[in-house]
């Protein structure tokens, strides 16, 4: 034993004096903290919840963390699993680059410290769905740690900025699945799942209330997937957030914390945590205790059970994991040679698509786009990336018309058209248009034409139609000339004497129908505006807002 | 009988063979050396008291922990003599906290200086169904079958009366089985 003490002594590994690797070099903005009026109403007497979430997401790579079997979700049972996978003695781990810079690139992303070196631990605990009875994952020394994340949260249609602070990043393993099989009293697990990369994502308690915890993982979600780190598919169990929820009384120390596992959708997570906060200060108040659980959550009643599985208090034992020596990041930045196949930090960081906030910041700061269509374009990526090829395209529209005419018209017409949502790009050319909100902010070509032209580019998808040459063989072009329309006018004056009569009797409903008249008239290419105006004056009617 | 009486006084001696059969062994419990009378059925006696209620004292030792370690190890304790040998394992693993460590890193593994490689991101592996569920006894549709969800072990074992230095040391151990006994067991499988 004193020998082993001269050995520690003579190999001290300073792991502290590597130079630390920033994230960002972004620290939260001073002075701007989460804003005091948006945290809700104390729910009962004082009480003020405090919840922290652990969130594991599924890393998008080929093969697992540790073996070379594959990843896809429903295939067959057991296929694909390898001897390491289903605890074989005498197999062992090797990592994958991939899930490497996976967690580097979400580090990024959440503005962590890197730590140069990281190390894996074992966690152990006995369950059917964990062959080697141990979960290898990084508990003390983590690939990232202290990071800060801003979201949004709208209360009474008021956005409100709060930031959260990341514990740690971490890797780790997945488990199998267990279908519980009732009539027979047993369990059938399939392997496949398990060995399967995760990031466990675990943020301070700094959450106040379910609504709170739901809209950073809406957050969290988007940023997910436009690092191309995880598909999130939170009903097929590729992000599952677990809830840590205590309550307290300000001023006086931290409550007893129950967990809240497998909440599958923010409709659940924030339902499951108000309920939980609920269930807590109706214990208190009795002056009963709260116990330290695991519970589940159940969408029917609304309410969190216990899970009777998790009773026993678990002891994890972790230890070090002996077969994997310590993973260490290289920066070339910093003047390290990366040896042959390790990470290097600075090419995840070049590689690193624009951030979501950045996004929303530069369409709100520069060009000026309502927030909710900035909130919205940001949030699918497909649409946002049109909006950055169009708008340079656009040389007659302001920024605003070419987001007006995504959300009012795109939108619409893609939601009908049931496109999948792993469609890589939407079938309109960003060529397309810009020519498009071109016309129709020259007022050359009218609304509903460009709306069935952009539905026919849509259901088409080849992306080859002309649409310039389409207009001007169909001679879609808007009548603006007011001598054409006051003709218009007229002819229709003339031809429905009905409607003339019950607007001079004062029926105004009649002038719709006057409108209508000229619009079919002019195979819908007449300027409503205009002809309102027209007609209006015609009838010698005072204006009435219809 | 006989045969036996004459190897004896072959072996050891003319007076050794009319003496009562003794042996010097060392106790399990205290480690002295004593001699014992060395009766029937071969099993140690006990010449010496241990207090098990101090012991678990001193190696703080409670009620819920052993439970706690039992459900952790699937070990089975049983007898008052075994908490008191997990206590004094407990107190000599103690003596570990004298040392003074202060300011010198763990040394967790001898591959400390190494770096892990990394593996590319493609699929080598999988697709061996039969391979992976060929040693599981019951299988139901290529899926492992397992008993559902964790069975918690039962705590209805009387350690209390052990710790309060109630029961003798070895009530609940079980017994060792002579020679002759062995044989039979042995034959039997």
């Amino acid at each position: 034993m004193i020998l082993c003490l001269q050995i520690a002594r003579q190999c001290r590994r300073y792991l502290h004096t590597y130079p630390l690797l920033q994230g960002t070099r972004n620290r939260p903005p001073k002075g701007q903290k989460s804003d005091a009026q948006a945290e809700p109403k104390q729910q009962t007497d004082g009480w003020s919840g405090v919840i922290g979430l652990e969130i594991h997401a599924q890393i998008k790579s080929k093969s697992k963390l540790f073996s070379g079997s594959g990843t896809e979700f429903s295939a067959p049972s057991n296929t694909q699993v390898s001897l390491f996978d289903c605890a074989t003695p005498g197999t062992l781990p090797v990592l994958n680059r991939r899930c490497v810079e996976a967690a580097v690139k979400t580090a990024f992303a959440l503005n962590c410290t890197i730590n140069p070196v990281s190390l894996f631990d074992r966690k152990h605990y006995f369950y059917a769905d964990l062959p080697t009875g141990y979960q290898i994952t990084q508990r003390y020394k983590p690939i990232a740690a202290s990071g800060w994340m801003e979201y949004v949260q709208v209360v009474n249609k008021q956005p409100h900025k709060h930031i959260v602070n990341i514990e740690q990043i971490q890797l780790e393993q997945d488990s199998g699945k267990s279908i519980h099989n009732p009539q027979d009293n047993n369990s059938l697990i399939d392997l496949n799942r398990a060995g399967i990369g995760l990031m466990e994502i675990i943020t301070k308690p700094d959450f106040t209330s379910g609504e709170q915890a739901a809209a950073f993982v809406r957050e969290l979600v988007l940023i997910l997937k436009v690092l191309h780190v995880c598909d999130v598919r939170m009903f097929e169990g590729s992000l599952r957030v677990d809830a840590n929820i205590s309550v307290h009384r300000k001023g006086e120390p931290l409550g007893v914390r129950s967990e809240v596992k497998n909440l599958a959708s923010m409709k659940f997570i924030s339902k499951a945590i108000d309920y939980e906060i609920s269930r807590q200060v109706k214990i208190l108040e009795k002056g009963e205790k709260v116990v330290n659980e695991t519970r589940g959550f159940d969408l029917k009643t609304g309410r969190t059970y216990p899970m009777r599985d998790k009773e026993i208090l678990q002891d994890y034992r972790y230890m070090p994991e002996p077969n994997l020596p310590p993973l260490r990041l290289f920066n070339s930045e910093n003047s390290q040679i990366v040896p042959q196949g390790q990470v290097d930090i600075a090419v995840v960081k070049k590689e690193l698509p624009e951030l979501p906030s950045v996004k929303r910041t530069r369409y709100l700061e520069e060009f000026k786009l309502f927030p909710i269509h900035a909130a919205m374009i940001v949030a699918d990526e497909r649409l946002s990336s049109l909006f950055d090829a169009a708008v340079p395209m656009a040389k007659n529209s302001t920024p605003q018309n070419v987001s007006t005419l995504i959300m009012n018209g795109l939108v619409g017409i893609l939601n009908t058209a049931n496109l999948s949502e792993s469609a890589e790009e939407i079938p309109v050319k960003p060529k397309d248009f810009a020519l498009l909100t071109d016309m129709l902010s020259e007022e050359k070509v009218p609304r509903s034409i460009v709306l069935n032209i952009l539905q026919d580019l849509v259901k088409d998808g080849s992306g080859s139609t002309d649409v310039a040459k389409v207009i001007e063989d169909n001679k879609w072009y808007q009548i603006n000339d007011e001598a054409e329309l006051g003709a218009l006018c007229d002819r229709v004056i003339a031809e429905d004497s009905e409607s003339l009569e019950a607007i001079k009797a004062g029926r105004m409903k009649a002038f719709n129908a006057l409108m209508a008249k000229v619009k079919t008239l002019s195979k819908d290419l007449a300027n409503m505006k205009l002809t309102k105006g027209i007609m209006e004056k015609k009838l010698e009617i005072k204006a009435t807002k219809d | 009988m006989l045969k036996s009486f004459v190897l004896q006084m072959a072996r050891r001696g003319f007076l050794a063979s009319s003496m009562r059969e003794t042996r010097r062994q060392k106790c399990s419990e205290c480690f002295k050396e004593v001699y014992q009378w060395k009766n029937k059925d071969n099993r140690p006696t006990e010449h010496c008291e241990i207090n098990v209620a101090e012991e678990a004292k001193r190696a703080n030792l409670s009620l819920e922990t052993i439970y706690h370690l039992e459900n952790l190890s699937l070990v089975d304790f049983s007898s008052g003599a075994a908490i008191a040998r997990l206590a004094s394992a407990i107190r000599y693993a103690d003596r570990l906290k004298d040392i003074d460590v202060s300011g010198v890193e763990p040394l967790f593994s001898l591959l400390e200086n190494e770096t892990l490689p990394l593996r590319e991101d493609e699929i080598t592996e999988g697709q061996q169904k039969e391979d992976v569920i060929r040693n599981a006894k019951v299988t139901f549709e290529d899926f492992y079958v397992a008993p559902p969800g964790n069975i918690a072990l039962e705590q209805d074992k009387k350690y209390d009366s052990f710790l309060n230095n109630e029961s003798p040391l070895n009530a609940g151990q079980q017994k060792e089985l002579s020679s002759v006994e062995l044989k039979k067991v042995r034959r039997q499988a």
